[in-house]
């Protein structure tokens, strides 16, 4: 099959229709540097709008969210606090012991705080204050501080001689605590229940029930400015420590992704990959889509399936079982070589006197009855078949009697 | 570009190295990144190594026309012009009812030389089938990847009406041979022309005996008869909306063109001449004055291409094309279809105009499934559906009875029964003189 090349062939390198790499690169040259700008814009954009998402974790002192608290760290930062922010226990005691002169520690309490670590972070700060502490945290605390369940949100008045909380008159109250020993209990809500609790010592505490006094979203609410600046804003420094997954511990029981072997998650991922390429090997199409124009073509008995089904579904027994009489009378007319005029009685007596039955009763089957039911119209498209083969049967095709 | 199952294969091994360095997460990740970065490069190596597809020169050898149903052999030349061998796929990119077989075609094209692909068509749709492109897809040396390029490259086939209805012919053309030169036993018409005079023998019609050459010759001489010759035949084929119904397998356009295609093939053979329009709102195909086996090649051509339009017939513009073809009379046949008074009313509005000065046929094809419905009497469903084939039959039976008060006869029958009964009906008119 192999030939030798007598003429030189023709340059067929103006057929190909694939684009050299080349080309189809420069072609997309536009989109690509379209899709960077618009990657630019929006970098630009979300950096413009302030480098936090609202989301962060609530009373986050960075955070612009109504849950967040920029709001009072910008405040004391305007007045002169050092305002310092902590993800770890750790790193609130380093900035603890950087802080030069007195310092308050803001403890927000959450799921990864560890309450027996709090006790060597208390000592170290001049002040504390505790927002919205657990039942565990409490207990840490002070044995005196009770929990004493949520308070229905409405703000209360300070009634207490602590500074802070005179000068803020009400505030917002969310948990609340029972106090005993000499814890002093601020906002009260009855039955001896405080939204703020005073716990003297060598390090007073503060505990403040509710995280809404400290948010951007309600600071502005009643007293609440005036109690978050007050009980913030004493000392030259502030570490407002927010604990986070940096404070699981080290020692805790081994976590499904430390059981597991070292090679699983590589594997996991060369499977991925595989499945991509596996994707881009069967998905690369051979050459282009190649089309046809066909021509329109319906099935030709769709008229007649659909005038039968109008006619079922609107009854129409009577039309139809006349359409059957039509036909049978026609062709019986033909096979008796009557007249093309002659009525339809006149081929009915001309039927009855071929096989011998009553007149009356092929009139009724050929013109007279009508069908009340479906089962009546079966009967008689029956009665009109049988007819028709009986017919059939006595005459020979040129219409004449047989016998 | 392209990869192959191979390329996947080859990063799927990549699991045993990274599970056999084990425990170490970072190792495994090194040895995870290291493993895909190689399979790249051998990749990379592969492609860069692959005969380029570009480098190919194509060329086709097709035949020009196939009839549906018969195969049709396609080649082609592959010619490697670069330095590399080429190993390729071939894909040649036949529209979809060319009938090109499925799978692509493997090759080896060494540098230099040239190869031949051959592929069997066997094209199951009339019309002109298209090729515009082959994609030539070349696979490096270690079979992971490939280039791809697609390469134009025209080739057209064009797939005639297949004639069917042929085996019909040597039976009515022996039947035509029958009416030549017999005595007529018809009441001689005007039509019957006057071949020759001869002795008589036992069995000829008495009425045909020449009593003045009997009297010259005191023997007893009759006239012979020839079929009229010379005579017009006019086949109009209705393209429009109501050819695109699909019975029995077949369109309603396809069995007319069967039938024209048989009566065309018997009435040139008959010495008449032959013409031939498809029509809906304009004219789709023609074909005039052409006769013997040169008729029948340009009516396949001309309906080849021809499918069915969805828009209404205008037979209003009928006569005038008639009118054009010839001024004398001729025999006119309508292949269309009769089923109801009001879609055939702008059908029986011109009927009297060509009735006047031509012999008429109309034409149709019947459902056979109207018949079988009709008799199905089964249930209530049947009986409903056999109702509504008979009030279809009662529709075209009136159409037909219009057309015939009109003076036009009516030719209708299953597709498959069709193209000899209007065959027959042609002879029937031949031997009475009507032509």
């Amino acid at each position: 099959m192999t030939d030798t090349l007598e003429e030189p062939p023709r340059n067929a390198e103006s057929d190909v229709l694939t684009p050299r790499l080349r080309t189809q690169a420069r072609r997309s040259v536009f989109w690509v540097v379209l899709s960077v700008f618009g990657l630019a814009v929006v970098a630009a954009v979300y950096l413009l709008s302030g480098n936090r998402s609202p989301g962060g974790p609530p009373l986050d002192p960075t955070s612009p969210a109504p849950e967040g608290a920029k709001a009072v760290v910008e405040v004391l930062r305007a007045e002169g606090v050092d305002v310092t922010g902590a993800d770890s226990a750790s790193a609130a005691s380093t900035a603890l012991d950087d802080a030069s002169g007195a310092s308050t520690l803001v403890v927000v309490d959450n799921e990864y705080l560890a309450p027996d670590r709090l006790s060597s972070l208390v000592a170290g700060a001049s002040s504390v204050v505790v927002i919205d502490p657990s039942f565990q945290t409490v207990r840490e605390l002070s044995p005196d501080v009770l929990i004493g369940g949520a308070a229905d949100g409405e703000p209360a008045d300070a009634s207490c001689d602590v500074p802070a909380a005179e000068r803020a008159e009400r505030a917002t109250v969310g948990n609340t605590y029972r106090i005993g020993g000499d814890a002093t209990g601020c906002f009260p809500v009855g039955d001896g229940r405080f939204g703020v609790v005073e716990i003297p010592g060598a390090t007073p505490v503060t505990i403040v029930g509710s995280s809404a006094v400290f948010a951007n979203g309600t600071i502005a609410e009643s007293g609440n400015a005036a109690l978050a600046l007050g009980l913030l804003g004493p000392t030259d420094s502030l570490v407002w420590y927010v604990p986070s997954l940096a404070d699981v511990e080290a020692d805790a029981p081994p976590t499904i992704g430390e059981l597991t072997p070292g090679w699983v998650v590589p594997s996991l991922l060369l499977v991925l990959v595989v499945t991509i390429a596996a994707g881009i090997w069967r998905g690369r199409r051979f050459g282009p889509l190649v089309v046809e124009p066909l021509p329109v073509t319906v099935r030709a008995g769709e008229t007649m399936e659909g005038r039968a089904r109008l006619y079922q579904r609107s009854s129409a027994r009577l039309r139809a079982v006349d359409a059957l009489r039509i036909g049978t009378i026609d062709r019986i007319a033909t096979r008796l070589d009557l007249s093309r005029h002659a009525d339809a009685s006149a081929v009915a007596a001309a039927a009855a006197a071929l096989t011998g039955r009553d007149i009356a009763d092929v009139r009724a089957i050929l013109i007279d009855a009508e069908p009340r039911s479906d089962a009546d119209l079966v009967g008689l498209s029956d009665s009109l078949s049988l007819l028709e083969t009986q017919i059939h049967a006595l005459t020979d095709p040129t219409g004449r009697q047989k016998r | 570009m392209a990869v192959t199952g191979w390329f996947i294969a080859l990063l799927a091994v990549g699991v045993v190295p990274v599970i056999a360095v084990g425990a170490d997460p970072a190792r495994s990740f090194v040895v995870l990144i290291g493993w895909i970065v190689g399979c790249l490069v051998l990749l990379a190596i592969d492609v860069a190594l692959a005969g380029s597809p570009r480098r190919l020169s194509l060329s086709r050898s097709l035949p020009d026309r196939v009839r549906l149903g018969e195969d049709a052999t396609s080649e082609i030349l592959l010619t490697n012009r670069g330095g590399r061998p080429v190993r390729a796929l071939v894909r040649d990119g036949w529209q979809p009812t060319a009938g090109a077989p499925f799978a692509r075609q493997r090759v080896t094209v060494p540098a230099g030389e040239r190869r031949r692909l051959v592929q069997t068509l066997r094209p199951f749709r009339r019309g002109e089938r298209a090729s515009d492109h082959i994609t030539v897809r070349s696979f490096g040396p270690f079979r992971l990847g490939a280039r791809q390029a697609t390469i134009a490259s025209r080739g057209r086939l064009r797939v005639l009406p297949p004639f069917n209805a042929r085996k019909h012919l040597p039976s009515r053309l022996a039947r035509l041979r029958e009416l030549d030169g017999a005595t007529s036993v018809m009441v001689r018409g005007q039509g019957t022309e006057f071949d020759s005079l001869r002795d008589y023998v036992r069995g000829d019609d008495v009425r045909s005996i020449d009593w003045r050459a009997t009297a010259r010759r005191s023997e007893l001489v009759v006239r012979t008869w020839r079929p009229e010759r010379d005579r017009r035949v006019v086949i109009v084929v209705d393209t429009a909306r109501t050819s695109a119904a699909r019975i029995a397998d077949e369109v309603r356009l396809d069995t007319a063109f069967e039938a024209s295609l048989l009566l065309s093939a018997l009435a040139t053979r008959a010495d008449d001449r032959v013409d031939f329009l498809a029509v809906d709102r304009r004219i789709r195909g023609r074909v005039t004055g052409s006769t013997g086996a040169d008729l029948l090649a340009k009516l396949v051509d001309a309906m080849a291409e021809i499918d069915p339009e969805l828009i209404e017939m205008d037979w209003d513009a009928v006569p005038a094309h008639v009118r054009q073809i010839t001024s004398h009379h001729a025999f006119v046949v309508l292949i269309t279809s009769i089923e109801t008074p009001g879609a055939s009313a702008g059908l029986l509005s011109v009927l009297p105009q060509l009735t006047r000065n031509h012999t008429v046929a109309v034409v149709s094809v019947t459902d056979p499934d109207v018949e079988e419905a009709r008799n199905d009497r089964g249930d209530r469903e049947a009986v409903y559906r056999a109702a509504s084939a008979e009030r279809a039959a009662l529709d075209a039976s009136r159409v037909a009875a219009a057309v015939r008060r009109i003076g036009a006869d009516v030719v209708s029958g299953s597709p498959g029964d069709l193209p000899p009964a209007l065959a027959d009906h042609y002879l029937a008119l031949k031997a009475a003189g009507r032509l």
